[in-house]
Formats: structure tokens, sequence, C-alpha cells
């Protein structure tokens, strides 16, 4: 149900406070609609040929297939769960709301002040169209709505959902403490890319501009603006890269359509943040400027490794940053710790990889996945299983 | 695709590259930017690929080592479609900028303010009050214009209604006159409103000029065309001419031609750049960049702004003017690049 009247708005504070009474249908009846759902939603996206869309839809389908994540696992509902999603990625409240929603939890979820409504009704409309048991103890509501809302049962909160910085959360904690509920955070985090110059210095112009939409795709459009994005570029060549000679900026420039309206909106987006970020953060590290890829600077990092993650801290938002290295085997010297993701060109083979993987230890990101997909969520987010995290998990001996 | 024809003359860029030089040596974040990408070398020999940002002064008041006084003043956009820009002009500059907007529109208009005529402002006066927070755009814009007109007379009353006293002495007063609007207050607030009221009437020999807050009336699906034909329909006023122009570039302001285009002057210049932030060819749409010859108290001289335009030609305007001119189609999709840390 969709909170945006004061009334709708008091109505559901009264019903989480009477009594949490879960219909839940049956996980079984709750797998089948969500991947209903899913198949609907993906027609739309393929219709449309809308990427994010075609996302969601994806992960809906997969969450459904829940077996094949819990197995034989017992899983039970915690109960009342709020959601307060990042307002950077469209359909976010539904990522969050989905895998909760088939544990059997009561779900109520926040939709950013910036959020598309429009956007966000399509799929509250697919909602009727598969079933109305969908709407059943689900609840989206208005930011206007969502704090009296949740300040009002506080006590009776099971789980609560934070995805957001770390001054968002260290208030939102302050301001509205739970009782005795579990409150779990993703805070904003940087990702990092892999890229080998040796296979990028034989590719075909296919295999470039292959290599470019996959980069493209992980970017949101050029915008970097999530935690997935790659923040971190490692570039694996013998030669060091310059503002003369760094192919994969060059071809990323050529490859993207000259749609001034669209991308160029990026561009000076992207320039205007860069630009806030060197007047209010410290800059003063040793880098190289490679050039942009639409308004946005990529920095060759030329500073003393250990400040590499400050550096990160303080430029990754608002610019690329680009670190060199001989072979693959050196990433466990340059990689800082607390990275999400991490994506990888083709020409990294999974020995490589494997191999990596043994190496990096303590250092080892929560993600490594093939260039392109680093905006696919998965149901195993920030090292947290969410099936098992929105749900109790029976112990049966 | 690069076109010569969308770079600046030697002596702009001359001009161009000393305030750079000054802004760096005066503006602390002017250099921050400049410094962060090692561009200082780039002063001479590219000038023009250095910009800021226009959104940068919603955020900062950005000052070029002016100390504060009783001369300086705070311009603050229209504030039409959304967070407002705040400039910081000192005496110096304002002056400057008051003096290319006489030369400008003295030049266009062939109007001086040795023989003024009379002036009417399609607004309400209390626009002029409030200046709590700095002065306005409106308030700028009427004032400046105000140099070639006798006291203003204002078309709209408190509630932005229409003073029909007021518009009765402009209708049945027959010396050429110089009516001055918002774009946009121009349309909603005048125009739709004689609609309305069924009036429409004939001021000869006068001239309407209109700019600023367009990005609303495009909003709305009025084209600059779309709007000259109201205002013939209307008014059937001898001259309607538009501008372009942006708080942060107070004065320096482009005018329309009589065959419809925009006209660079030599307080500015004007450069299209495609999304890799190339410079566009010719008749190919391009992002603004928007340079004044004329700010010294802040860094607003050369600009990369949120609207796109396209070059139509240099020196071969039907019109006779030398010089680049362009037209303005709009604004850019609004993207606000956003992270996972972005909650509210």
């Amino acid at each position: 149900m969709f909170i945006d009247t004061p009334d709708k708005s008091e109505q559901l504070l009264a019903n989480l406070l009477e009594a949490k009474n879960i219909t839940n249908h049956g996980l079984n009846v709750r797998s089948e609609l969500l991947n209903k759902l899913g198949m609907l939603i993906r027609k739309k996206a393929i219709d449309h040929k809308d990427k994010e869309l075609l996302a969601l839809s994806n992960y809906f389908l997969e969450v459904s297939d829940y077996k094949k994540i819990i197995g034989n696992k017992i899983l039970q509902p915690r109960g009342l769960v709020f959601h307060i999603p990042s307002s950077n990625i469209t359909y976010m409240p539904f990522y969050s709301w989905a895998t909760s929603f088939l544990v059997g939890n009561i779900n109520v979820v926040r939709l950013s002040r910036r959020a598309n409504l429009n956007s966000l009704r399509l799929i509250l409309n697919f909602f009727s169209s598969v079933s109305s048991k969908l709407y059943v103890n689900q609840y989206f509501v208005l930011p206007d709505y969502f704090n009296s809302i949740m300040n009002g049962c506080l006590g009776s909160i099971d789980l609560r959902l934070i995805w957001g910085n770390r001054d968002t959360i260290s208030t939102i904690r302050k301001d509205s403490p739970l009782s005795i509920g579990l409150d779990l955070s993703f805070p904003d985090r940087y990702s990092a890319c892999l890229i080998s110059s040796n296979y990028y210095k034989v590719a075909s112009d296919t295999q470039i501009s292959q290599i470019c939409k996959l980069f493209q795709n992980d970017s949101l459009d050029g915008s970097f603006g999530a935690c997935s994005s790659p923040h971190l570029l490692i570039w694996i060549s013998e030669e060091s890269p310059s503002s003369d000679n760094f192919p994969l900026l060059y071809d990323l420039n050529t490859f993207i359509k000259n749609d001034v309206q669209e991308y160029g909106s990026i561009s000076t987006e992207n320039i205007r943040k860069f630009q806030e970020s060197i007047i209010t953060n410290d800059f003063s590290f040793k880098y190289l400027a490679l050039g942009k890829y639409k308004g946005r600077p990529f920095l060759l990092y030329q500073d003393d490794l250990k400040l590499l993650p400050t550096f990160l801290q303080n430029a990754s938002q608002s610019a690329t940053i680009v670190l060199y290295i001989k072979s693959i085997s050196e990433i466990k010297n340059v990689l800082p710790k607390n990275i999400q993701s991490m994506t990888y060109s083709p020409g990294i083979s999974s020995e490589e990889l494997s191999s990596l993987v043994a190496d990096l230890d303590s250092n080892l990101p929560d993600r490594i996945i093939p260039l392109g997909r680093a905006l696919d969520f998965d149901v195993v987010w920030d090292g947290y299983n969410l099936l098992e995290i929105f749900g109790r998990l029976v112990t049966f001996k | 695709m690069i076109d010569s024809l969308n770079m600046l003359t030697d002596s702009k860029r001359e001009l161009l590259t000393m305030l750079h030089r000054h802004h760096y040596s005066n503006c602390r974040e002017f250099q921050l930017t400049i410094d962060a990408l090692n561009l200082y070398d780039q002063f001479e020999e590219n000038p023009e690929e250095i910009f800021l940002h226009s959104s940068l002064f919603k955020s900062n008041i950005l000052r070029s080592n002016t100390a504060i006084n009783s001369d300086s003043s705070i311009l603050v956009s229209s504030g039409t479609s959304g967070q407002r820009s705040r400039i910081f002009a000192d005496r110096e500059t304002r002056v400057s900028q008051q003096r290319a907007l006489l030369k400008i529109v003295g030049e266009r208009l062939s109007l001086s303010p040795r023989h003024r005529i009379p002036y009417y402002v399609i607004d309400t006066k209390d626009i002029l009050v409030d200046k709590s927070q700095g002065i306005q755009a409106r308030q700028a814009a009427i004032m400046g214009f105000n140099m070639f007109g006798k006291s203003p007379n204002y078309l709209l009353n408190s509630d932005f209604s229409i003073d029909l006293k007021v518009l009765e002495k402009l209708i049945s007063d027959d010396q050429p006159k110089l009516l001055f609007g918002f774009t946009w207050v121009v349309y909603k607030y005048f125009l739709m409103e004689l609609i309305k009221q069924g009036i429409n009437f004939t001021i000869p020999n006068s001239y309407l000029v209109h700019g600023g807050g367009w990005k609303k009336t495009l909003k709305e699906g009025v084209s600059n065309d779309k709007f000259k034909s109201l205002v013939t329909q209307l008014l059937s006023i001898t001259h309607c001419i538009n501008y372009y122009g942006m708080i942060e570039q107070t004065g320096s302001i482009f005018m329309e031609c009589s065959h419809g285009y925009l006209h660079v002057n030599q307080f500015s210049d004007i450069i299209f750049r495609t999304n890799t932030l190339e410079l566009s060819s010719i008749n190919n749409p391009g992002i603004v960049q928007s340079i004044s010859l004329l700010p010294k108290s802040y860094p607003g001289h050369s600009l990369l702004t949120e609207d796109f335009g396209v070059l139509r030609g240099y020196d071969g305007c039907k019109c006779g003017a030398n010089g680049k001119y362009f037209e303005i189609l709009g604004r850019l999709n609004k993207t606000i690049v956003r992270g996972c840390s972005d909650v509210y």
C-alpha cells in the first residue's frame, strides 16, 4: 500500500501498534508471487529497453528461486521490518523490500524525497496485476510520514535496514533508537575495477567496444554514483599510463554517443561535483590527471600507498583514481581494505583470479565479479546474505 | 569535429588569460580547482579550457580577494528553477557591468541615457523591496534597464494582476517606449492575462526587452517563437527582443538580433561543447560555456552552464552584425549524481 496521506499514515501506525499480524501466505506462495511480478516487470523492461527495470526484474526472479540460495534451511519471518533505502538507484526501495517480502515480514519502506514516484508507482501497479496478496502488510511510505510512523513503533520494530552514509546512519540511530530490534546498516563504500592492458593492446575494435560498454554499465551511465561502481581503476600494464597514453579513456570517450542533452548533463554534473569536492576536500596528494570521461577526471595516483585510503575517501565520489601495477600479483600490495566490489576485465584468467583470492587474505573485496556486472544487485550484499538477515533460521535436529 | 569558429578571438583569449591569472592569485577556490588538475600552464595556451561550473555559486560565495564593504553587494539569481546563486560584486565590477549593459543595449536598441524614453516594467514594484538576501536578478535587471528610461511604471500590482491604470497610460502614450520584463513574468502575468481579458493594442516605435526565467517558460512549452507571436498578436509592438544572460555574468548579456539570433559582443563570448567537453562543431548542439570579460571580484568569467545551444555562424548573420551568433535550445536534462550515501 502507498502511504501518501496523513490519514493513511495514522491508520498504518495504529495497525502496526495494535497487532503484528503476519499474513504470510506461505513461503511458496510468496515465491510464486515474486516470480510472477518479476516476469511481468521483465516483459515491460524488455519492451521499453529499460536497463534499470530489467535489473530489478532479474533480482526478483533470482530471489524467488530461494531454494538455490538457502537450500533446505528453514526460514521464518522476523516480523516488522523498516527499510530506509538510498536514493541513487531508482528502484532501490524494491530491492530492499523483495527479499524481506519473500521471507514473510511486514515491511515499511521509506521513499526518498528525491524518488521518481512515477517509476515507483509503476511497480506498485504491477502488484495489483499479479495479486492483491502482494499488498498485504507491505507499505511504501512518503518521507513526510515515515518518521512519525517509525518513531511511533520503535519498540515493535524487529529489524531496520539503513542504506546511507555514516552520518545519516548515526543520526537515525541516535534520534530513533530501536528498543530491541536489530539495526543493520550499509554505509557508503567504494569499488574497484581491474583491467589488463595486455588484453587491451591486442583486443579487436569489437572487444574494445564491449569493454567500454561494460565499463559504462558499471558506472550508472557515467555518474559513478553507486557504491559498487568503479571508483578505483587498477590498470595492469608494463608502462605507466599518461595523459597521452591511456587508451581506455580515449576509447571510452569515443564510445559514448554525442547525445548532448542526455549525457552532457552527466558531464556538467560530474564537473560540478569534482570542483565542489576540490573546494571542500583535501586534494593535496600526488597524482597525474589522465583526462576526463563525461566530465569526471581520471587521476593516476602517485603518492604513498598508505595515504591511498584517505585520498579515496576524499576523491572517489568525484574522480576515478587510477592505480598502475605491472602484474596482477602486485594487487595484494596496493588494494586498500574495505573495497565493496571488484570487477575484472576479459583477459584475466580464472587461475589468476583464484590465486589473487588466496593472496588477498583480509583485503578481499566483498564481491569479485566480471566487468559489466557491478550494478547487479546480489542477494548477498556487503557480505550479508539478505535472505538470512531478513529471516530467522530455524534449527531442527 | 572541432570547429575553429567555436574558439575565441586572440584579443579575448588574452583578456581571458589575464582574468584567469587575476582570479588564480586572488580566489582560493579558483586556485584550488586549477591546481587540482594542474591547469596553470593552460592559462595562455588554452584559456577557454578553464571554467568553473556555474552551480558552484549556489553552494559557495566565491570572492577574489576583495574586501566586503558598504560598496559591495550580493546578487542573487531569480531562483525560478531551484537553488539560488549568490554573487559577490564589488563596486568596480558592478560599474563595469553597468557600462557594458549600457553599451550593449544602447547599440542594439539605438537608445541613450541622454535621451531617455518612458519605461514600463512588466513586474510588480514590490519586487524591489526585498533585498534581505541580496539584490535579486529581477531587481538588478529592472534597475539596469532603467538607464534608458524615465522613472519606471510598473504594469503589475502586488498580486501580479495587471494595473489597468498603468496599462491605460501605456496604451494612450504615443511616444516610443521601453518595456522590460522577465520572460516568465511577462508570459504568465501579462500576456496570459491580456488573453483572458480579451485585451489587445498597438504600441508603435517601441521595444519589449525580455530575458531570464526562460527555463520555466520553455517547461510550459512556450518557445521564443511562440512568445514572439503572442507579443505581436497582443501588443503589436515594433521590436520584441530576447536576451540570454545570467546573474553570474551580469551586464555582458547576449542580445537577440532582428533575425532571431543571439550575438556575442566585445564583453562576452560563448563556446559550445560536446558531452565529452570537446568543442562542438557549427550547427551541432552543445553544452553552453559562457564567457564574460567583466567579473573581477568573483571568478565568474568562464562558466560551464547547464544550458545547451548551438552555434549558427560567425560574421555571416543576415542582420549584419559581426562575430558569433547562436541559439539557446534549452536546459540539459536534470541529472543529480547521487551516491549510495544519499538517503534523503
